[in-house]
């Protein structure tokens, strides 16, 4: 048996769970699926106990129900395994207390249908074939080898194949079975004689007494979904093949294919149709065993941990969490053969890297976001930010010219807005925990804050996922630890080999905040560029500029020694953009949800004019003359760093991480100095030398009054600022970097 | 990758109950790996390995199944474009090889007709717990034209045997119907040929895209 732990420390951590950092279930649950290591450090069994079966967060609204479940199990016991029970305790002796049988029926060797010993002998069979796999669950883990826990195992597994004739037992059962039983098992306490009043729920719950009986209620409740997955052609309803009924697993596998990736990741699904991989052969295992065999046993809890607190009543998800896991490896599948394809596949390159509760995160949110762009989202945040890998990428603009595709302009830059803040974010924690200095806890929390709401204002519709909570800590917290286990170095070794104490460490904060403050003005001129910029066709040079200055920051933080030019920090004067803005090419949150609480000072003078460039240009017929006047007061902004400038990010009220899992980029020095390459138009003159048609003055002009209208007027049509908006002000990208 | 060149691929299932050690033999074989207390298979596995014969390099692509997987899930995947099984029977379970008849019942119903099928009485090192004797499994497979081999992935014994063994049968029969039909126009090296008996085109296509 496992070692179980002390009575005070499982007091401590029934405290710990219960002690009141969760308000409700829900919460414990959300916490948990935003990567909360709760279940790690408290007692797991009782949290997925609750995600399955118990009412509430409250131990002492839970009743009967574990003890009316315990008792079904031992009724089922006593059914089903009437002889074994009886061989057993005869063999230790306990005299039988049953009536005489008539022993011409029930013996061994007669033939009447109505003796028991005639489905002895099926049911024996039955068991050897449970007990070869329970012999070979988990071989590398001891605790499956002890006999008492083979045995409690096969009973459950016996009972559960005779209570459902249908299925049976089926090979993968036992590994669904096995994680629970050790969880449960885990934590298992063996009562005293007597007890305080205070500990009676607790050593209820976790009764030593009832670890098979918890099992099998577990078990069987996740096989109440399950079961169809084990089940036989021919034996349920289902669409047929050639007079066969198909499958359910197989119904499942195509539908994840050809139904979930096929609109989530056309090209990868083509690639696999191509190959001529079907989906079964992977998703066999996968879902039968809740991806038991792609990630070690520890991370499997976890898996479980976030996939029973999201979903355990129907384990509908694992749908899209089989499209997760898909997506994380699409670049090596799309250049995979068929062998490729199946080997990574069935042997699916789990690393230390991939954080169990991503896949589940990606799940919730792909399953509100059945599209392409829904798919490429989570793509890009695990694409490495690279140069090379960004020439594959669809979304990439080949010398200016627009790239040819359904996808419209606004979605493919977007999607490298998104990059580049995912790049940004990484790089002010890698440079922090470089230099060991700088960024305290509030601050890294704010850069999560910050970045959120940038990536949910940048990504398609609402963002918003319906399980996350408003609270960014529990985020922040996560991706603090997975950009830490995802990034390239580690804080255990700084990059630069210089000393870290007395006045040089002083002097390096001095520079590291001097250096922050213009490179918060860089992105200050490029973010107030970019929003308007979205859905630009004529101002494609100037878009990649902003682009260009935010890789430009990312690659400053990464690399100390990069000066700070003066260019940088011009504005980026935009053309007037006669182009039309289409109503579907702009996504607007779909809740209206109140403004974040943001640094805004009431008292700023320019408030009134904090106009949302996007929001107002929706439908708006003077949409022109908006964005030009949001692009002066970049203007403004770049040339007075105290007042605030008008990049708007909508927030809302709950947003899924975004992480860069890359594991750092290459610095390309040529593209740094000389501009990319897909931005050579235009890059060149950061003030609209190159592609100014004739008007640009006059439109200049005309914004610049317009603009000085809004100020005047802040009920002017054109300041339509929604209230699901928040601004990022200089000052907020100055705490971005930590200054 | 070149170890991806090669001049004909085989595909080549394992078969048997659950337990008689396919999984071993696969690993043994492709990896000479052997692991006493290996996990059930559930679903497929996979593993290929390119041997020899006659100067030219065959890829030797070699599924193995869940013994258990009773309801055949995946047994249109599993046997399509088969050319070679090999149906194993545990030598000290008499129970393995008296199911050896409902393997080649479900070989007839799902795989090729032309298949080559070699019978396997593995864990020969179970000497002293023999339950089927050499030559009764050996009378058995020369009634039903199948080839027989015992061996041990435990110590080895032969796996590498079976293998090269099946592989070349296959080769000989292969090579022999492209001399029949005359084909002058042989796999070019490093081209590599996915060799099927099945004749539709949709078969021929679905697997020529998979020799790559």
């Amino acid at each position: 048996m496992t070692v179980q732990r002390t009575v005070e420390d499982t007091r401590a951590l029934w405290k710990k769970l219960f002690g009141g950092s969760f308000q409700s279930l829900t919460a414990l649950k959300s916490s948990v699926i935003n990567g909360s290591t709760i279940c790690d450090d408290t007692l797991r069994s009782v949290c997925w106990k609750m995600f399955m079966l118990l009412p509430d967060l409250q131990p002492d609204t839970w009743g009967n129900i574990l003890q009316t479940e315990r008792q079904k199990y031992n009724e089922l016991k006593k059914k089903y395994l009437a002889i074994h029970l009886k061989r057993a305790q005869e063999n230790a002796g306990i005299p039988s207390e049953e009536e005489q049988e008539d022993l011409s029926v029930v013996n061994p060797l007669s033939q009447d249908s109505s003796n028991p010993w005639n489905t002895f002998w099926k049911d024996e069979d039955l068991r050897k074939d449970i007990l070869q796999d329970i012999e070979r669950t988990f071989p590398d883990i001891d605790y499956f080898r002890d006999k008492k826990v083979q045995h409690m195992m096969l009973d459950i597994l016996f009972v559960y194949a005779k209570m459902n004739p249908v299925v049976r037992y089926q090979q993968g059962m036992h590994e669904l079975l096995a994680p629970i039983f050790w969880v449960i098992s885990r934590d298992s306490l063996k009562a005293p004689a007597e007890m305080a009043g205070s500990d009676k729920l607790m050593y209820d719950t976790l009764s030593e007494e009832y670890v098979e009986h918890d099992s099998f209620t577990l078990f069987n409740f996740i096989m109440q979904n399950a079961w169809e997955w084990y089940a036989a052609e021919g034996k349920v309803k289902g669409p047929s093949e050639n007079g066969r009924v198909t499958p359910p697993i197989v119904v499942k596998a195509r539908k994840i294919q050809e139904h979930y990736l096929r609109n989530i990741d056309p090209e990868l699904e083509r690639h696999l149709r191509v190959l001529g991989v079907e989906p079964q052969l992977w998703g066999i295992r996968w879902i039968r065993l809740l991806f038991g065999r792609e990630f070690k046993f520890s991370r499997l809890l976890n898996v479980w941990d976030c996939l029973f607190a999201a979903d355990a009543q129907s384990l509908d998800l694992i749908d899209l969490v089989c499209i997760a896991l898909l997506l994380r490896v699409r670049d090596q599948l799309l250049l995979a053969d068929y062998t490729g394809a199946l080997t990574l596949l069935l042997r699916y390159p789990v690393t230390d890297a991939m954080v169990p509760c991503t896949f589940i995160e990606d799940a919730i949110y792909l399953q509100v976001h059945v599209t392409p762009n829904g798919g490429r989202r989570i793509i890009q945040q695990y694409i490495a930010f690279d140069d090379e890998l960004d020439n594959q990428q669809p979304l990439h603009m080949i010398n200016g010219m627009l790239v040819p595709s359904t996808k419209s302009l606004y979605q493919q830059r977007r999607a490298m807005m998104e990059k580049a803040m995912s790049g940004i974010a990484k790089n002010v924690f890698d440079t922090s925990e470089r230099l060991g200095v700088g960024m305290n806890k509030y601050v890294r929390e704010r850069v999560q804050d910050v970045r959120v709401r940038a990536t949910s204002a940048i990504q398609n519709g609402t963002g918003s996922v319906q399980y996350l909570t408003p609270e960014t800590s529990g985020i922040a917290a996560m991706q603090r630890q997975q950009l830490r286990q995802n990034g390239a170095r580690t804080t255990a070794m700084p990059k630069s080999g210089r000393p870290r104490n007395g006045i040089a460490a002083f002097d390096e904060v001095e520079y590291n905040r001097e250096r922050n403050e213009r490179l918060a003005e860089v992105l200050a001129t490029s973010l107030s560029s970019l929003n308007v910029l979205l859905d630009d066709v004529e101002n494609h040079g100037r878009f990649m500029e902003a682009l260009d200055r935010i890789e430009f920051v990312r690659k400053c933080l990464l690399f100390d020694n990069l000066r700070v030019d003066k260019k940088y920090t011009t504005p980026i004067v935009v053309i007037s953009p006669r182009t039309s803005i289409s109503e579907e090419s702009i996504p607007s949150p779909s809740l209206p949800v109140p403004r974040q609480p943001t640094k805004l000072r009431e008292e700023d003078p320019l408030d009134s004019t904090r106009v949302n460039s996007v929001s107002s240009a929706k439908g708006s017929p003077s949409s022109d003359f908006v964005r030009i006047s949001s692009s002066l007061e970049s203007y403004k902004v770049s040339s007075s760093l105290d007042t605030t400038s008008s990049i708007l990010f909508d927030s809302p009220p709950i947003s899924s991480s975004v992480e860069s899992s890359s594991t750092g980029s290459s610095f390309d020095a040529k593209r740094l100095l000389f501009g990319s390459e897909p931005a050579a138009n235009g890059h060149a003159s950061i003030v609209s030398s190159s592609v100014s048609p004739p008007s640009s003055n006059l439109f200049g002009r005309q914004a610049a009054s317009l603009t000085s209208k809004q100020v005047s007027g802040p009920s002017s049509e054109l300041s339509t600022t929604s209230p699901g908006l928040a601004p990022i002000s200089v000052e907020e990208a100055k705490m971005l970097l930590g200054i | 990758m070149a170890q991806d060149e090669y001049d004909y691929l085989f595909k080549v299932v394992l078969i048997g109950d659950s337990g008689v050690g396919k999984s071993n033999l696969l690993s043994r074989f492709t990896r000479d790996e052997f692991n006493l207390e290996s996990k059930s298979t559930i679903g497929v596995e996979f593993a290929t390995r390119s041997i020899s014969v006659d100067g030219k390099t065959i890829k030797a692509q070699i599924w193995d199944t869940a013994g258990q997987e009773r309801y055949r899930a995946i047994t249109s995947a599993y046997y399509r474009g088969a050319v070679g099984a090999l149906l194993v029977y545990d030598i000290s379970k008499n129970g393995t090889y008296e199911n050896v008849n409902r393997w080649l019942k479900e070989l007839r119903d799902h795989a090729d007709s032309n298949i080559v099928i070699m019978l396997v009485g593995n864990k020969s090192d179970l000497r002293h717990l023999r339950a089927v004797p050499t030559e009764e499994a050996k009378k058995f497979a020369a009634e039903n034209n199948l080839s027989f081999i015992e061996t041990s992935a435990l110590d080895a014994s032969n796996v590498e045997l079976a293998f090269q063994n099946i592989l070349t049968e296959i080769y000989r029969i292969v090579s022999a119907k492209q001399l029949d039909q005359g084909n002058e126009s042989g796999p070019r090296p490093g081209e590599g040929t996915t060799i099927t008996f099945t004749s539709s085109p949709d078969e021929i296509k679905k697997d020529s895209s998979k020799c790559c």
